[in-house]
């Protein structure tokens, strides 16, 4: 990672300036992110209330998106769900990870048997379809939004822990990683504070492509009624609502997947700009 | 050759066995008991129950449960369905050959409209082609597929009613199959066009060309040919698209198919049948890859060696 002076802070402003892209998804996510935090105040309406204008009402000047079917509001649900789906991404992101960090470090780090064993582990993960691994782990923890962020998370953790791996087996072999050995800094010490700094770049970046994916994911849960449950707004299952009233409701359909999708594309044109600032190595991947 | 394909084979192993371990936990993890559940709230007596729970072999040790489980599964006995009483193995070839078709024409559009997008735009860098495959592709990557298929639905099926949105056959498959193929065709695009660019700056390709060999030529037997190779991988690895794609498509399509059942099972806490449908896909992922990795090394001797 640069060195977070003024001037490489200025520095990567001013890249960012120069690529419309990655300017529109900042400020679509800035957006977005005011909206998450103060949605329930922003918002016109209660998003639980029902009978706040009439039943499947069209977009009108009270309501600029229209109602549900119980006359509930559907800009403040999609505001108010800003709340729930952004979060769920990032736990699960967080998730994967904190997790796929620790098992990169360790196998790229102690190498041998633990390096043997990790690997075995990673693959074993990979070789699952990752929609598969989180429909198992809903079967077997039950519904609920706990269980969509662990089922969308653990799918992460072999992404990050072989970019992880990789890394730190070519920053351990830097002589300042020999020197701290040689004054006797314990292991795990030695990997938080020499080992993981420089590798920080890829986590970054991989964690921001992954995000948007993860938002993905966990809508997806929340569509095939795995995730949060009703009334709760959450973007994925007001859109299964949206199914239901299709012919006869386009907003239903069309706002909430407008959000989640502008809210995706803007995470990936973020990711993509990063990924070519701080790691030229995962370029075109 | 027969080296690696071996050496590749075991490295299958693990996976399955992982995979069976957990198919076989599923019944044992859930909360409750899997004889209420199979009983879904009727009354029943003492005895009633002890049977059940004996005909499930659930009275066993859990290893032998666990090797009995195995020795079935072999024999192509996946246990019976709490909801219908029907043999899974049935329940499941009812619903396979809609999921196969369905995966196969979503991989068809996938591939061939990533392909061509990926390839003009990699002969092409910077030019409109480019920048408008590069946008398709990162809308493609940022659309989530279920909203696709319902616009789809709602334009092509209910506004203008040109195809059926119900039934079977190509033509209420077409849909189906663009909602599958556009989970790939973001990523296979860019692949190829940056393994086309970086292909085009070898030295075998101003050897070609020096040579006098005409242009066509050069990028069709000197340049896609050896661009090809992360592609076939990455279709190996989007393989895992297609299965999540098809259990989404499905459910918004209300077709019939594997990925469905799944999703109704887990509601319905069906759970030989979760079982089941999570052993067949996870195989069927397995034996797919290696089956890539295969193609890959005939592709580029060079890997076969490593």
């Amino acid at each position: 990672m640069p060195p977070a002076t003024l001037s490489g802070f200025g520095r990567s402003l001013r890249r960012l300036s120069r690529n419309p892209g990655a300017m529109a998804g900042a400020c679509v996510l800035t957006a977005l992110l005011l909206v998450a935090a103060a949605g329930s105040v922003l918002a016109p309406y209660d998003p639980t209330a029902t009978g706040v204008g009439v039943a499947l009402g069209a977009p009108d000047r009270d309501h600029l998106f229209g109602t549900d079917r119980y006359g509930r509001d559907l800009l403040s649900r999609i505001m108010v769900g800003a709340r729930l789906s952004l979060p769920i991404g990032l736990l699960a992101v967080s998730f994967a990870a904190l997790f796929g960090t620790l098992l990169g470090l360790a196998t790229g780090y102690f190498g041998g048997r633990v390096d043997s064993l990790g690997s075995k582990l990673i693959d074993i993960m990979l070789g699952f379809p990752p929609i598969m691994l989180a429909l198992l782990i809903i079967a077997v923890l039950g519904i609920g939004m706990v269980n969509v962020v662990v089922a969308v998370g653990i799918g992460g953790i072999p992404r990050f822990a072989r970019i992880v791996r990789g890394a730190t087996i070519s920053a351990r072999e830097n002589v300042y990683v020999e020197a701290a050995r040689a004054v006797g800094m314990s292991a795990w010490r030695l990997l938080f504070r020499h080992i993981l700094p420089n590798v920080a770049a890829p986590i970054i970046v991989l964690a921001t492509l992954y995000t948007g994916r993860a938002i993905l994911e966990s809508s997806a849960l929340g569509f095939l009624g795995m995730g949060v449950q009703p009334p709760t707004p959450e973007w994925g299952s007001m859109l299964s609502e949206g199914r239901e009233f299709m012919r006869h409701a386009w907003w239903l359909m069309v706002f909430p997947g407008v959000s989640l999708f502008l809210t995706v594309v803007s995470i990936n044109l973020l990711g993509d700009f990063l990924r070519e600032v701080l790691d030229p190595r995962l370029r075109g991947t | 050759m027969s080296s690696y394909i071996v050496r590749r084979f075991l490295g299958t192993i693990p996976v399955l066995f992982v995979a069976t371990t957990l198919a076989f936990l599923v019944l044992h993890f859930i909360p409750g008991d899997p004889v209420n559940l199979m009983l879904a709230g009727a009354p029943a007596s003492v005895e009633l129950r002890e049977n059940l729970r004996k005909m499930l072999g659930l009275d066993l040790p859990l290893h032998e449960q666990y090797l009995n489980f195995l020795t079935r599964a072999a024999r192509g006995d996946l246990g019976i369905s709490f909801k219908t009483r029907q043999p899974v193995a049935q329940v499941i070839a009812q619903q396979l050959p809609a999921t196969l078709e369905l995966a196969a024409a979503g991989m068809l559009v996938g591939v061939t409209f990533g392909f061509s997008l990926g390839l003009t735009a990699g002969l092409r860098p910077n030019s409109v082609v480019d920048t408008v495959t590069m946008l398709i592709a990162i809308i493609g990557i940022s659309i989530p597929g279920y909203w696709t298929a319902m616009l789809l639905i709602y334009i092509f099926g209910i506004k203008l009613g040109w195809v059926p949105i119900v039934g079977r056959g190509i033509p209420a498959l077409i849909l189906p199959a663009i909602v599958v193929g556009s989970f790939a065709v973001g990523d296979i695009a860019r692949l190829v066009r940056s393994s086309i660019m970086e292909v085009r700056r070898e030295d075998y390709i101003r050897t070609a060309r020096a040579k006098g060999v005409p242009e066509r030529r050069v990028i069709l037997r000197h340049a896609l040919r050896n661009a090809m190779i992360p592609v076939v991988t990455l279709i190996g690895l989007q393989l895992g698209l297609f299965v999540g794609g098809g259990v989404i498509t499905e459910t918004v399509f209300a077709r019939q198919g594997v990925g469905k059942l799944l999703v109704d099972s887990i509601l319905e806490k069906d759970y030989p049948v979760v079982q089941a449908v999570i052993l067949l896909v996870t195989s069927g992922y397995v034996f797919a890859n290696f089956a890539v990795d295969i193609l890959y090394s005939v592709l580029d001797p060079r890997i076969r060696y490593q």
